[in-house]
Formats: structure tokens, sequence, C-alpha cells
């Protein structure tokens, strides 16, 4: 009877452990955020959900549709980085107004530091739905004082409101962009998410 | 039947050992699974995520001799990493110093780098050369950049040197703390020096 127990347990055991691996296993999204991000001086960062909020130019609920390799600063081929260019499908809006390429899109750009990533990045599939925390980069632009022409060229484009300024919903909790930072945004790691999107909501 | 009485195992022994061995094996492999994280009560140490191989973030340096090129870099900003090194990490176990050999432990640049948020940064990207795995990874080659497209982020020599005193930091390992007064607080020039706890690890470290 044990020839059969045993073998039974241990088939039972990978089992659970592919289970196990499988739940525990990063989501696209997550790799995503963790990939692009870069120990930095931002010049805006939160000390809350409300103050990010009241910041940003808009707050949407959508879920990113498809990336492709975007604009080039610098002086190629030393120095200099990419951005990628994710198409963001907008399902709610929870404040400002937004910009938008096509009925119900927006054009996101995600810094890529370093370029020989770039296919790495547009290996990954985010799809999970998450609130944005959105400048409008030819609103930044304006206030920055650049020329009338580079503020046209910002027009399409919005970014996170700071690298971590992104929440997702990894089985109706939020998930977060967690590096080594305590604050506002790892507790809200494993809240339901659509609580998140109340707090979100001016 | 006898091979199943092996030794001094009786039935019931031998079905509590093997169960023994499934769950130990089981527990092993649970443990395999899950990753490791690395500990954050510390500031100091290599950290972030390796996806497709490639590593992002902050890097240890391989030894204590951390010299740095300059890439195209404004004269002001040049004066302010040229400080930091004399006057904050010379001073601590580290020995930095200015080369003009591009292969060399950190390479500094500035540049329009677009509308990203990010005043500066450092990266340890696809050239860099690592060793050892977090938190305890090594680069060299890595690069430090700073983003002109804000100006007024580089408008003061404090905030220059606030700002080269922590990129710098990062090249060494060195990551942000709460501690308004260490040029490694995160995102505000309070301070362009490092506190003890910060020079404490890196004269530990190197």
């Amino acid at each position: 009877m044990y020839r059969r127990v045993i073998p039974l347990a241990l088939v039972g055991a990978l089992m659970g452990l592919l289970a196990v691996t499988l739940t525990i296993r990063d989501s696209d999204t997550s790799r995503l955020w963790s990939t692009v991000y870069v120990e930095a001086v931002e010049a805006e960062h939160y000390e809350s959900l409300a103050s990010m909020r009241d910041a940003s130019d808009a707050v949407v609920v959508g879920r990113i549709l498809s990336t492709s390799a975007g604009r080039i600063f610098g002086d190629p081929p030393e120095d200099f980085v990419q951005y990628v260019t994710a198409v963001v499908e907008v399902d709610r809006v929870l404040s400002g107004n937004i910009v938008e390429i096509a009925p119900q899109a927006i054009q996101l750009e995600i810094m890529v530091s370093d370029p020989a990533e770039m296919d790495g990045v547009l290996a990954l599939v985010p799809r999970n739905e998450s609130v944005f925390f959105l400048r409008h980069k030819a609103k930044e632009a304006e206030r920055l004082g650049m020329p009338s022409e580079m503020v046209a060229a910002e027009t399409p484009f919005y970014r996170l409101v700071m690298l971590r300024g992104v929440v997702w919903n990894e089985s109706g909790q939020a998930a977060v962009y967690r590096g080594d930072h305590v604050d506002f945004l790892t507790q809200l790691a494993g809240q339901p998410f659509e609580e998140v999107i109340r707090l979100s909501a001016r | 039947m006898a091979s199943r009485h092996v030794g001094f195992v009786s039935d019931s022994e031998g079905l509590h050992a093997r169960a023994r061995v499934v769950a130990g094996l089981f527990a092993v492999m649970l443990a395999l699974a899950v990753p490791s994280s690395t500990s954050y009560a510390s500031n100091f140490g290599s950290e972030c995520a390796v996806v497709n191989g490639v590593s992002t973030c902050v890097s240890l340096a391989n030894n204590a001799v951390h010299n740095y090129y300059f890439g195209s870099v404004e004269v002001n900003q040049r004066a302010a990493v040229n400080w930091v090194s004399l006057n904050v990490y010379n001073p601590t176990d580290v020995n930095t110093s200015e080369t003009p050999n591009s292969d060399t432990d950190v390479r500094v640049w500035d540049n329009t780098y677009g509308l990203n948020n990010i005043w500066g940064w450092v990266d340890c990207p696809s050239h860099c050369y690592k060793t050892g795995g977090h938190p305890n990874k090594t680069g060299y080659r890595q690069e430090l950049r700073f983003n002109l497209s804000y100006p007024n982020a580089f408008d003061s020599q404090f905030e220059r040197r606030y700002m080269a005193c922590h990129e710098f930091g990062h090249t060494l390992g060195l990551r942000h703390n709460g501690n308004s007064g260490s040029c490694m607080y995160a995102n505000v020039a309070t301070s362009n020096v490092l506190d003890s706890h910060d020079v404490s690890h890196l004269n530990a470290q190197y």
C-alpha cells in the first residue's frame, strides 16, 4: 500500500509546488515596473495617495494594450535613453481631462535607462488593470518654459507622476513596486483594488 | 514484502520516515520556489530586479579604488562631482579620482534625457561588468546620469553637489535613507554630504 501512497504523496507535493510557483511568479506588469525602475532623484515625489492624486494632471483606470520602442533622447550610441510608448486603454477617468490618441486611449512614455533592455521590456505583456497617476508632458514642458515647438511635441504623451505612480490589480488586490521603500504605496499593497480606485478618485 | 523491511525500520517507522523525507523534500522545494528578498533594515547593498538577465539600480563597487570618467558633462556639474569626490568620499575608506579612461568604475554623463521626472540616476546596464548576487552584487562601468531636461534642478551649487553626492553614493552601494542630514535622503536637496551611518557602511565594506 505504501508503495502507492508515497508516489502519490510525491505527485501531490509536486502539484502543490507547481501551484505555489505559479501563484508567486511575478506578473508581467510587476516585472515591467521593477525593470524600468531606477534609484533616482525625482522631480516630483509624494508622501500620500491623496497628495499624489491631487497633483496629477489625470488619474485613470485602464490597462496597457500595447508597447513599442519609442523616442530616443541624448546622443547615441553611448549617451542616450529610449522610451517605451505604451498605449493605455482607459476604462475610467477618475480625475482630470485626458488627451486621447484614439477613443479611450492615451500614450504613456516609460523610460528604459539601458536601451539594451528594450527587447526584454517589449516581451512583457503588462495587461493588469491599473490605476495610473499621470503627468501630461506638454503641460510640464510649458511649465518648464520650453519653446512652443517642444511643448507641441510633448502633447501626445503622458508619464507617471513618479516612477512608482501606478497601482495594479493582482487577483483583486492592489500591487505596487516595493523596492526598499516603506511608504504609503507599500501600505496599499494587498488592499482590495476597488478600494484603491475609490481612494484615487477626487 | 521483505524488500520493504530494510534494516531495523518497522512498517510504521518506515512510513513515518518516508513521510518525513517527503515533507522535507517538499519544504526544500517550497523554500527554493519562494523568492528571497534582500534585507531592508539597512540602506546599504545592491538591490533591484533582474529581468532577462539584466539588472538595474544599485550595485556595490568592486573595490575601494573608485574612479570616474566624464563623458559629456557641463563644467558646473563636473565641478560638483569633483567636489564630492574630494570632500565627501575621499575622507572615507573609498579612494576616488577622475580618470581619462572610459573603461573605469563610473562613467558620468549629462544630457537632455526627456521629461521622465528624474533629475539624476545610476544604472548598471548590460555593458556594466557584474559579479556576485544581491545584496552583494558589484558593478564596474556603472553609468551616472544627470538630466538637463530639468535645468532648474541644477541651478545652485548646493543642488549640484547634492545630486553628485547622492548619485555617487548609489555607485558604491548606498541606497536612500530617511535622514535629511544625508545626501542619500531621497528627492530633496537637504544635504550635500554623507551622514555617519553612510560613512560607516562605506568604511566597513571598503
